[in-house]
């Protein structure tokens, strides 16, 4: 079974499958065209999506209901609906600017020639960029936007033709210039097409496309080193650019490295099956039927972007969302998020209030204005917003486990254990819940309350580490010395580099267990893979001075005291040594 | 050694009605009597095989030393009622004219046909048939007399699957020749997907239905086969496989496998020597498109198109996806060169199926031709850009490595074209073509465009293996060598002419020509007259 690991291709019927790909291409077209435009100072760009669309959108409807000639205002609201890929509406605009007359019929006629290109009528975007060079022909922006109508006719030689008019009035724009290295490479033009692409990296060098192209140009050419350059190059800053994998699989195979082209085809693999849900997103929202419709995909894609950790994607997505459907609080707290991740805290909060001015009751909007809290280090303010969140809704898990982490911060164990038993009410198959309910618990001097917990936590992810580790702990403590002995050497079976359960093994064989020479090889185990821990250092002279060796007892306590100068007890300790040395 | 030499004949073989044109092709369907209409069963409900058509064979059924033609038919699915039921048809080649003889040589089978694959499994000297249905399988064993028996059950061959391409093949290297099947998807029309685009029913993808696993079944030497699918490495329950082409494609003296699948990646079955296959498609680069996504595979030749003595694959794809030129890097890797071959951009706009090289032009390089058509008639009503009937394609090959399309009207009419095989039916020295179209009529295209010098290979192995599947042909001109492989069965759903073609271009004789024959024996032949066909027996 070769392919039980890949999983390739889309789930989507076959007119779906069909349309795909070219319909992509197609919303590309018109965010990609709108950018240049924007760089034009001719458009707003897309990455004007954020929190004030619907108001920026609201605000040139009020302003065309007062005045309706005010084509400023239309051209304008015409460029926001491409913005958020409502073609209808924008077209609706554009023909009215043109009804109005020729004075602004270039911007109409290229604004219309988008709407056209989304609704995948290129022939017809052809027409009107067309008429647009007429009133002006020398934007730029409308020549390279035609272009791109012909390279998705593939019509690649007037794309080519079309794209250097364009050039040849910016000639510093990179994008349309590893547009140009595209159609040259559909035509089979490689050279030009390399050259092209390598002076669109040369102005933008964050171009991933173009990197990417990049790759498979010099792959072609069997020049190894410099394709995994530039494929490598293009994942850094696009991760879902899952195809510079496969090419750096390939890559790896032809230069004789099977087992690293298994290994980068396995990451393929996994990357196709994220990118898959994307797609299939994508190709749901751009098949609903009406505006509400689409902004609930596109909310649900904007949450998987987060889940990606694609935030600035979940930004624009989220941001389409809730222009499309200003009503769908859920879309502005996920733009909420995604705002909070990327860091732009004020307009993360404005768009969660925006959800509790939709829906007052909506606990992740809560949740979201904690996170903000959170990474402003205003825990008070954090805890507030979490704590209100999770009584609105007491299955939010993640509102009970920042509570309980807030508190388990301020060293408040009983409180944080009530939230974290809170949250595994939530959610009684969360182990982490339950190792911090433990915690807090064993924190709050309740031992057997947190076995009980760890053993929840463990028979729910046997594999956590940590929790075997604390458990071993509690046990030693108790004086559970063969229980504390198994749940050591499950954490260590589980990690072998575990400093702190070597470092317990050697307390309990020295305290319990009446094994020195045990102690004394764990101690040593631990203080050999943390050389920094001035207790491990301790430990380890203790069991040093129980055997008698005290020229090595007293050099480990010295190597403690070393890293921690002021440590009373260890000076003792080392008084202690040398007063036996003296004796 | 001694070659026994035939000539064929060099004469024109005239036409009533059909003017042939200088430098192009002439659809001569009629004019030779070829009347052949497929059916698909279409009844509005859009069962999920419809769009899928079917195939052609050119065979010399009757050893007269010209080509057949036999034809696969659909039949009709629930919905849908024909006065007559639809049935495959046999065409005899009477000095240019085909007279329809199904009924004589009992193959016209009423199932809901697809594929078919020709050769001489039983090496008694005449080929036989093999047909892939929805339902179970056909075998037509060739009596010898003029007729054919369904031998499907008795040989244990008549797969019930969704069985689409086929081929012969010598897999084990026994002599005996095998059998390989492409399953498709899990179909039944009692649970048909209904797929739509806004308010338009549209045929369904095949993510829609569960993949099928391809058979290989093994030859015994006494007219019965034995399933060796999981045993030789070929059960892939996934897959979803419409096109299969068989070769040689590392040089090491074995057949491979490679299939063209449907949304799931495509296959490349690398032969250890004994008939255990192992799948190398993705680490060989075929797999997946330049993007890494499992493109929409139909069809698949393989050939040696750059001159380089490693077979290279074609594949063609769904619209909007280029047909993929595999070149051979030596074996183990094959690199996409679609774009910088001229092939790329203009197949982008088709739905291409049927495929296969031959040099048309005889000017010494391989060509390909493709056919297109979409899946809906009414793909405009949800596709602004689609066309159902579209234009088939055909690329000469230029000096300079690259192919260019040949624009020629009766190559470019648009049809909703499916199964191609290609043959020099008229014995002219150029390659004629047959293109099947769905639920339409069978296309004869004659090549009209013999300008230069020509040789046919018709090799004869030893039994069983007569037809020598898996020889390989080293033919030197002009300095210029060209190497040639026989097949039991490529492209898509159909059957090539097996002989072997070679284009001469100035060249008035051919200066060595090198067999290596199926068990591995050479022969060389020197100095060699042209434009005629030689039959070439094993020693």
């Amino acid at each position: 079974m070769p392919f039980a690991y890949i999983r390739v291709g889309r789930t989507r019927n076959r007119e779906k499958h069909m349309r795909h790909g070219r319909t992509a291409n197609t919303l590309g077209h018109v965010a990609l065209w709108l950018a240049v435009a924007a760089a034009a100072g001719a458009a707003s760009a897309p990455d004007a999506l954020g929190v004030d669309l619907p108001r920026r959108i609201e605000a040139h409807m009020a302003t065309l209901r007062d005045d309706p000639t005010r084509l400023d205002a239309r051209l304008a609201l015409g460029r926001l609906y491409l913005t958020i890929e409502a073609f209808d509406p924008a077209a609706e605009q554009y023909e009215a600017v043109l009804a109005a007359g020729p004075g602004e019929a270039a911007a109409a006629h290229h604004g219309l020639g988008l709407t056209h290109a989304g609704g995948e009528r290129f022939d017809d975007a052809i027409r009107q960029y067309d008429l647009s060079i007429s009133y002006d022909a020398d934007r730029a922006f409308v020549h390279a936007a035609r272009g791109s109508a012909y390279a998705h006719l593939h019509r690649y030689d007037e794309a080519i033709e079309a794209y250097r008019s364009a050039l040849s009035l910016e000639p510093g724009d990179a994008m349309v210039r590893h547009q140009l290295g595209l159609a040259l490479a559909r035509n089979g033009r490689i050279d030009d097409a390399l050259a092209e692409q390598e002076a669109a990296i040369a102005s933008m060098p964050d171009l991933a496309s173009a990197r990417l192209e990049l790759g498979s140009l010099h792959s072609g050419a069997s020049r190894w080193e410099e394709a995994r350059r530039e494929y490598r190059a293009a994942l850094a800053l696009d991760a879902d650019l899952t195809q510079a994998l496969y090419g750096l699989a390939q890559i790896a195979m032809r230069t004789g490295d099977a087992d690293g082209a298994r290994v980068l085809m396995e990451q393929f693999a996994v990357a196709q099956e994220r990118s898959e849900e994307v797609g299939r997103l994508i190709g749901a929202a751009q098949r609903a039927s009406d505006r509400t419709e689409r902004a609930g995909i596109l909310a649900s894609l904007g949450r998987l972007r987060l889940q990606q950790g694609a935030y600035d994607k979940a930004r624009q997505t989220y941001a389409k969302a809730c222009a499309l459907d200003p009503t769908l609080a859920g879309a502005h707290g996920g733009l909420g998020v995604a705002l909070t991740m990327l860091e732009a805290y004020d307009d993360a909060e404005t768009a969660q209030r925006a959800a509790l001015r939709i829906d007052p009751g909506m606990a992740r909007a809560h949740a979201g204005l904690g996170l903000i809290a959170l990474r402003r280090e205003r825990p008070d303010e954090a805890l507030t917003h979490y704590r209100r969140a999770a009584d609105l809704d007491p299955t939010l898990l993640d509102a009970h486990m920042k509570v309980g982490d807030l508190l388990r911060g301020e060293r408040a164990y009983g409180q944080a254990a009530e939230a974290y038993a809170a949250a595994t009410g939530a959610d009684a198959a969360d182990a982490e819940a339950w190792h911090y309910l433990g915690l807090c618990r064993a924190l709050n001097d309740q031992p057997d309350e947190a076995l009980q917990a760890y053993g929840r936590a463990i028979a729910i992810d046997p594999a956590r580490v940590e929790t075997h580790f604390l458990t071993a702990e509690l046990r030693r403590r108790k004086g559970d010395g063969e229980l504390s002995l198994a749940a050591y050497e499950r954490a260590l079976e589980l990690d072998v580099d575990h400093a702190r359960a070597y470092h317990g093994l050697a307390v309990l064989y020295a305290t319990q267990l009446e094994d020195v020479d045990g102690a004394l090889a764990h101690a040593e185990k631990a203080a050999a893979l943390d050389p920094a821990s001035a207790r491990y250092r301790n430990t380890l002279a203790l069991i040093y001075y129980r055997l008698g060796r005290l020229r090595e007892a007293e050099d480990a306590i010295r190597a403690a005291l070393a890293l921690e100068p002021d440590n009373a007890t260890y000076r003792e300790g080392l008084e202690r040594i040398l007063g036996s040395d003296d004796g | 050694m001694r070659a026994f030499l035939a000539v064929a004949c060099l004469g024109w073989l005239a036409v009533n009605g059909a003017a042939a044109q200088v430098g192009s092709f002439t659809d001569i369907t009629k004019a030779v009597g070829v009347d052949f209409r497929h059916v698909n069963g279409h009844s509005g409900r859009k069962y999920f095989i419809e769009p899928l058509g079917s195939g052609v064979a050119l065979l010399d059924y009757d050893g007269d030393g010209d080509l057949d033609l036999y034809a696969v038919n659909g039949a009709a699915l629930p919905g849908a009622e024909y006065a007559t039921p639809a049935r495959n048809a046999l065409y005899r080649n009477d000095g240019g004219r085909f007279v329809d003889v199904t009924d004589a040589a009992g193959v016209g089978d009423t199932a809901y046909g697809l594929g078919c694959a020709v050769a001489d499994y039983d090496g008694d000297g005449h080929v036989d048939l093999y047909v892939t249905n929805y339902g179970p399988n056909v075998l037509y064993r060739n009596l010898g007399d003029g007729t054919f028996e369904d031998v499907a059950r008795a040989a244990g061959v008549a797969d019930d699957a969704l069985s689409a391409s086929c081929a012969f093949l010598d897999a084990d290297g026994d002599g005996l020749l095998d059998l390989y099947v492409v399953n498709y998807v899990q179909f039944d029309p009692a649970t048909n997907p209904v797929c739509t685009h806004g308010d338009v029913i549209a045929y369904c993808t095949p993510k829609a239905l569960a993949g099928a696993s391809d058979r290989l079944y093994r030859s015994r030497g006494d007219g019965t086969f034995e399933d060796v699918t999981e045993a030789s490495g070929v059960y892939l329950p996934d897959s979803k496989g419409l096109g299969v082409t068989t070769g040689d494609l590392d040089n090491d003296g074995d057949t491979d496998i490679f299939v063209a699948c449907d949304t799931t990646p495509d296959l490349l079955y690398r032969n250890d020597g004994a008939g255990k296959y192992e799948e190398r498609g993705l680490f060989a680069a075929v797999a997946i498109s330049r993007e890494a996504m499992a493109y929409g595979g139909m069809g698949v030749a393989s050939a040696d198109f750059d001159g380089d003595g490693w077979l290279d694959i074609a594949v063609t794809n769904f619209q909007d996806q280029t047909n993929f030129m595999h070149r051979n890097m030596g074996g183990v890797y094959f690199q996409d060169v679609s774009f910088e071959a001229g092939i790329g951009a203009a197949s982008l706009p088709m739905l291409g199926w049927g495929v296969d090289f031959a040099d048309f032009d005889n000017d010494g390089r391989l060509d390909l031709f493709v056919a297109n058509g979409h899946l809906d008639d009414n793909v405009q009503a949800y596709d602004p850009l689609g066309e159902y009937a579209q234009p088939d394609s055909l690329f000469i090959a230029q000096p300079d490595g690259s192919f260019r399309a040949f624009d020629d009207p009766a190559i470019t009419t648009p049809r909703p074209s499916r199964g191609a095989a290609a043959g020099d039916i008229d014995e002219d020295g150029d390659i004629d073509l047959v293109v099947t179209t769905l639920g339409g009529p069978l296309v004869v295209l004659r090549n009209d465009m013999r300008v230069r010098h020509w040789l046919t290979l018709s090799l004869v192995g030893k039994a069983p293996n007569v037809g020598a599947l898996g020889a390989r042909v080293r033919l030197t001109a002009n300095g210029v060598t060209q190497t040639r492989e026989t097949h039991g069965g490529s492209g898509y759903l159909s059957h090539s002419d097996a002989r072997l073609h070679f284009g001469l271009g100035a060249a008035s004789s051919v200066g060595q020509v090198e067999i290596t024959w199926p068990d591995g024996t050479k022969q060389t032949l020197g100095p060699t007259p042209v434009d005629r066909t030689l039959v070439v027996a094993q020693p």
